[in-house]
C-alpha cells in the first residue's frame, strides 16, 4: 500500500475501535500529523450546545467558547454555507473578514493555529459539523493541500462525524470529566447504540446482566 | 461490465473506487431522489456505512462505476430494524446470519443512457447478479430489503420477486415495501441469461486491477 493508502486503512480501522471522545480524540490526532498537519478539531453545531471534540490547546478551546467565538470564527461560517473543502489562512491568503474576525484569526495564531483545511459537514435537518486540521507552518499553500488531500480528508471527515454521531453518549472532550457515567456504563450505552442486547452487551463486557440493563 | 465487491477493510487500497461510489450515491440520492442524508462535497454517508458493510459496485469496460449496493450483516443494527420498522406490520426484524440486507441500491441512468438502448436493463440484472453472487459467497440465502413499490415491478420483471413481509406504506413521497429476495442458482442463471453473461459477475478488488 501507498503511504496515502495505509494511513487511510489505518484510520478506518481505529475508527471502529473508538468508545469515548479520548479514543476519537486519539485516532483523529494520529491521522492529523500523519498528514503533516499539526492540530485536529471537529465542531458539531447542533441547536445551542456546540460540541467539540480536538487536539487544540485546551486553554484556546475554553477561551474559544467563553468569548462565543464560534459564532464569529470565519472557518465556522463559511463551512454552514460552502460544501466542498476549503483551505484558510496560510502563504500569501489575504486577510479576511472584518476587524473583529482578524483579531480572532490574530488570537488563534499565539495559540498555533495559523492555517488549515476544513470539511463543511450537512447532517440534514439543519444540523451541521465541520472537521479541520491545522498547522502553524508559516509556509504552508492551503490551496495545494486542498488539492492533495481532498479525496482522502472529506472522507475521514464524513467518517469520524458518523462514528460520533452513532454514539450519542460521546461527551465532548472538555465536559468528560464532569460525567456522571463509569466507563463501564458508557461502554454499555455504545453496545446499545449499536443495536446489541444486554446479554450480548454483557458478554461483550465481560458483566452480569444485571449491570447492564439500560431502560430504553 | 462487471461488479467488485469492497469490503471495509480493502478501503484504502481502493479509495478511488471507494471515493467514486460516494460520489455516485450522492448524485443520485442527494441531487436527483433530494433524500436528508448526510453529505459533504461531493460525497453521501450515512451512519449504515460505518459498520463494516460490503460494496458491490458495477464498473463500465471503463472503469467508473455506473451503480452500488450496500450489504450489512443482519446481525447488527439493520436499516429495516432501526429506521424502517414500521414496515414490519409488527413481525420482528430478521436477525440471521443467513440473511444479508440490502439498501442504496442504485444505477446512474443518466451515464448508462449514453451507451446502448437496452444497457440500463443490463446494468441493473448485472448487479442483480452480483448481489446474488455475494449471498451464495456469504454462505447466506437471501437478502431482506427495503425499497418502494417501482423497484418492487422491476425486480419481479427480472424474474427475481420480493417476497414481501408486510403491506406497502407511505414514507415521504414514496410508496415504501420491505420484503426477502430468495437466492437460488436457478433464479441466478435466468438472471445472467437475461444479463448476456456467461458467468460471474463479480470480482475482488484486487483481481479487477490486476486485470485493467
Amino acid at each position: 500500500m501507498s503511504p496515502v493508502e495505509s494511513i487511510f486503512q489505518e484510520f478506518i480501522d481505529a475508527i471502529q475501535t473508538a468508545t469515548n471522545a479520548d479514543e476519537f480524540e486519539r485516532v483523529a490526532a494520529r491521522l492529523t500529523q500523519r498528514l503533516g498537519f499539526q492540530r485536529f478539531a471537529y465542531l458539531r453545531l447542533t441547536g445551542d450546545t456546540p460540541m467539540l471534540i480536538s487536539s487544540y490547546p485546551k486553554s484556546w478551546t475554553s477561551r474559544y467558547f467563553q468569548l462565543g467565538y464560534q459564532k464569529l470564527d470565519p472557518v465556522v461560517r463559511r463551512a454552514r454555507v460552502e460544501h466542498a473543502l476549503f483551505g484558510w489562512g496560510g502563504e500569501g491568503s489575504a486577510p479576511v473578514g472584518n476587524r473583529e474576525q482578524r483579531r480572532f484569526f490574530d488570537d488563534a495564531v499565539t495559540f498555533g493555529i495559523r492555517s488549515g483545511i476544513t470539511v463543511p459537514i450537512r447532517g440534514g435537518f439543519g444540523r451541521m459539523a465541520a472537521f479541520t486540521l491545522a498547522t502553524d507552518d508559516r509556509d504552508v499553500h492551503t490551496e495545494r493541500l486542498v488539492a492533495d488531500w481532498k479525496d482522502l480528508v472529506q472522507l475521514a471527515g464524513l467518517y469520524f462525524h458518523s462514528h460520533v454521531a452513532s454514539r450519542p453518549e460521546v461527551p465532548s472532550t472538555d465536559k468528560i470529566a464532569g460525567s456522571v457515567l463509569t466507563r463501564r456504563e458508557r461502554q454499555c450505552l455504545a453496545w446499545a447504540a449499536q443495536g446489541r442486547t444486554v446479554a450480548d452487551i454483557a458478554v461483550l463486557v465481560q458483566i452480569a446482566d444485571a449491570h447492564c440493563s439500560l431502560s430504553p | 461490465m462487471h461488479a467488485i465487491a469492497l469490503h471495509t477493510s480493502q478501503f484504502g487500497r481502493h479509495l478511488e473506487l471507494l471515493a467514486a461510489m460516494y460520489r455516485l450515491r450522492r448524485r443520485v440520492f442527494k441531487d436527483r431522489l433530494d433524500w436528508s442524508v448526510s453529505v459533504s462535497g461531493e460525497f453521501e454517508l450515512d451512519l449504515y456505512d460505518i459498520l463494516g458493510p460490503t460494496y458491490l459496485i458495477l464498473v463500465a469496460d471503463a472503469g467508473e462505476p455506473i451503480g452500488s449496493v450496500r450489504l450489512l450483516p443482519t446481525t447488527g443494527p439493520t436499516m429495516l430494524a432501526d429506521t424502517f420498522s414500521v414496515l414490519l406490520g409488527g413481525t420482528p426484524a430478521p436477525r440471521d446470519e443467513r440473511v444479508l440486507e440490502s439498501s442504496r441500491f442504485c444505477v446512474d441512468t443518466r451515464l448508462v443512457a449514453e451507451q446502448a438502448a437496452n444497457s440500463l436493463n443490463r446494468a441493473t440484472f448485472i448487479l442483480f447478479a452480483a448481489m446474488m453472487e455475494a449471498v451464495r459467497g456469504a454462505r447466506a440465502d437471501s437478502i431482506v430489503t427495503v425499497t418502494d413499490t417501482r423497484m418492487e415491478r422491476i425486480l419481479r420483471r427480472a424474474g427475481w420477486p420480493l417476497r414481501r413481509i408486510a403491506a406497502p406504506q407511505q414514507v415521504g413521497s414514496t410508496m415504501a415495501v420491505a420484503g426477502f429476495l430468495d437466492m437460488s442458482e436457478h433464479t441466478l442463471h435466468r438472471m445472467y441469461k437475461q444479463a448476456d453473461v456467461n458467468g460471474p459477475v463479480l470480482v475482488s478488488p484486487d483481481l479487477a486491477n490486476a486485470a485493467a
